[in-house]
């Protein structure tokens, strides 16, 4: 048999694997508040939303953390509200986010928002009318958002001071974790629950949604009125969040309720999809080297007499094509020696 | 109770080569990994120290202490050096690939590149070069690959074999009809990497040129030349070993039953195993040949004495990778390729 430099991979050598890997992401108040002077935020002229990275925007090392909005179904008890600003855009925003999250029912009418996670629910009380819509980053999120009890928490200020929000806090957390819903066109979900200053034990309350692969989280504006806790004081003009929602830009709501976030965590996932390739090196083979410090005027460097065991040192696994192109490379950490008295099954693990 | 040694069993991240993500890219199936071959580039292997101070089991400690670079992903650039298998461990020789630069043409020009040659690209560089150095055109460092030049002008020739005064003057054979330890030595194909935007490769018998088996994102286009199936890049050992390709790679011996030196294996008259000899041409492509378009981005322009005229030319430096198909030898052979502009 000649030499060779080259072995087959049969079936039996590939394997495919699917891994997930998470990152833990904490956000504290202080990026969402505006650390950056509000450097950091970025407004837009067409006002439907606003987003938030973690350094002044216009910096090229600035990533994008999320966008804010809100929005009110057309129907909701604020729409006879008189002095409203942005009708079109606050009713376009709910109806968006109805559609994509909710879906339609059997008319083809757009489901409301409903934060008991039956989309065709008649119950009023379980309508989210009136809707805070925290929208993730797909650099945080990656493929979704981890499914995990506790996993998504996320702290609001609740006193009614303006001045001083996290005197009294609401804690918004996913409850239920991996028992996800699936009835959302927009994939899993499950309902937040909130818990905070002033509620008895075990006493959590659903108060939004979070969506898990489409990285979102909705909350109804309730949270910030005193059906939870209290009726806070949004801004410095100690309006209330339904004044702001009827009179207040969506940008300008958006700054207000950033004002009252203390830290959101979550952890994201990636789908890792894997071909593990099981290079087998046996122990009569890859003993010798074409290396050309090998050979001393042809003579092998390693051996004194033709009886020495060769000797090779890998470095390097290459992995090729049918044409011998070099598709991919691996490395060892440290040179391994390889003997005839020795073999290896190196796991090469390429990933996608 | 000990642990049980797991040490057989590594785990590796890989990663793709540029190649393998354009491939990826593609989507047209050419990514498929078949088979895997493993490297050595970082070893030196005469850091292994054979009788060393501190006694038996110390030969290697420098080499196992060597650190090893984090993966390349130019797919030219990593696995430049593989480790072999053979399946006699008792060998002591090993065959390499080198220039021969007995024949004509010869490197003899002190001021080309070392161990290469200067390349003309067209018709009007060659015709200066042979007015100005009579005997350019045979030997000098000379290399002629505008279209038209002959196999004795264009062509480049590869010695394969045992390169070593302690075996007798013989032949390495690929059939189990010569020694059969020697047998697995032959090398009966090669891997030949060159710029595609600069050279081609040509057949020496006829000239006509050859065509890649692919060409990478780099324009690096590889070509595999094999006995049997492209015979006419292989020359003949004397007894029926080989192509058609000229010259003859056989032991040819004087009056004095002395070795002619046609081989640059063998450092003695009497020594070394010749094995294949492979033999292509360049052929200068058409961009080089009718544009300094490439020379400006890549090349420069410089002052090269031709015979005894100092004269200017348009300048690109570039390599031929040969590689030894199974015994994985490779030999880099640089080239200055050159075009004169008045």
């Amino acid at each position: 048999m000649s030499a060779t430099s080259f072995k087959s991979l049969n079936a039996k050598d590939v394997q495919l694997t699917r891994t997930k890997l998470h990152e833990a992401i904490p956000l504290t108040g202080t990026i969402l508040s505006g650390t950056y002077s509000e450097n950091n935020i970025k407004n837009y002229s067409h006002g439907m939303f606003q987003s938030v990275y973690d350094y002044p925007y216009l910096s090229s090392s600035a990533n994008h953390i999320l966008d804010l909005t809100l929005g009110w179904a057309s129907d909701s008890s604020l729409s006879g509200s008189t002095g409203v600003t942005l009708r079109n855009k606050k009713n376009d925003i709910y109806n968006e986010m109805s559609q994509v999250l909710a879906g339609y029912d059997t008319t083809g009418s757009i489901n409301k928002l409903n934060v008991s996670g039956n989309f065709g629910s008649a119950v009023a009380a379980d309508k989210m009318e009136e809707v805070l819509v925290f929208n993730f980053a797909r650099l945080l999120t990656k493929d979704e958002i981890q499914k995990q009890a506790n996993g998504f928490t996320m702290t609001l200020g609740v006193s009614s001071s303006y001045a001083t929000p996290f005197a009294k806090t609401l804690t918004v957390y996913d409850k239920d974790g991996v028992n996800a819903r699936t009835n959302s066109p927009a994939g899993e979900f499950n309902i937040l629950y909130a818990t905070g200053s002033g509620f008895a034990a075990s006493s959590e309350r659903p108060c939004g949604l979070l969506f898990y692969q489409a990285g979102l989280a909705v909350l109804t504006s309730s949270v910030f009125k005193s059906d939870f806790v209290e009726a806070c004081q949004m801004n410095s003009t100690a309006q209330t969040v339904d004044q702001i929602l009827v009179s207040g830009s969506i940008s300008g709501s958006a700054t207000a309720i950033r004002h009252r976030v203390q830290n959101i965590s979550f952890n994201n996932t990636t789908e890792l999809n894997s071909t593990v390739y099981f290079c087998r090196a046996n122990n009569s083979e890859f003993n010798y080297s074409s290396n050309p410090t090998y050979l001393s005027s042809s003579q092998i460097r390693v051996k004194e007499i033709k009886s020495d065991n060769p000797i090779s040192y890998v470095t390097t696994v290459g992995l090729y094509s049918e044409d011998n192109a070099l598709l991919a490379v691996a490395k060892l950490s440290e040179p391994v020696k390889k003997t005839p008295a020795e073999e290896y099954t190196l796991r090469v693990r390429l990933d996608y | 109770m000990a642990f049980i040694d797991n040490s057989g069993d590594i785990i590796l991240d890989a990663v793709l080569t540029d190649e393998g993500r354009r491939r990826l890219a593609m989507g047209d199936g050419s990514f498929r990994i078949t088979k895997f071959a493993l490297g050595d580039d970082e070893i030196d292997y005469s850091l292994y120290d054979k009788t060393p101070a501190n006694g038996t089991g110390y030969e290697d400690t420098r080499i196992l202490q060597l650190p090893v670079f984090e993966a390349f992903t130019n797919n030219t650039t990593s696995l430049k050096n593989r480790v072999i298998s053979y399946d006699d461990n008792s060998l002591l020789y090993l065959p390499v690939v080198k220039l021969n630069n007995l024949l004509s043409p010869t490197t003899t020009n002190a001021s080309g590149p070392v161990g290469g040659y200067f390349v003309s690209v067209d018709s009007s560089t060659t015709t200066l070069i042979g007015n100005l150095d009579k005997t350019a055109a045979s030997s000098n460092g000379y290399r002629f690959a505008q279209a038209g030049a002959s196999a004795d002008q264009s062509r480049l020739i590869l010695d394969q074999g045992l390169d070593t005064a302690n075996l007798s003057l013989g032949y390495l054979r690929p059939s189990s009809g010569g020694n059969s330890q020697e047998s697995s030595l032959f090398e009966s194909a090669y891997l030949v990497e060159v710029d595609n935007r600069l050279l081609g490769l040509t057949t020496p018998s006829d000239l006509s040129v050859a065509t890649p088996s692919f060409i990478d994102d780099d324009n690096i286009a590889t070509y595999m030349f094999a006995l049997g199936k492209d015979s006419s890049y292989f020359a003949m050992q004397s007894g029926g070993t080989g192509g058609a390709a000229e010259p003859s790679y056989s032991i040819i011996t004087d009056t004095n039953n002395t070795r002619v030196q046609n081989s640059v294996i063998g450092p003695g008259d009497q020594d070394g195993r010749y094995g294949s000899r492979l033999v292509f041409g360049l052929r200068s492509s058409l961009n080089l040949q009718t544009s300094q378009n490439l020379f400006t981005r890549l090349g420069t322009t410089e002052s090269i004495t031709v015979g005894s005229t100092p004269t200017s030319f348009s300048t690109i430096n570039t390599v031929v990778r040969i590689t030894g198909f199974n015994t994985g030898y490779r030999v880099e052979v640089p080239l200055k390729l050159l075009k004169y502009t008045s």
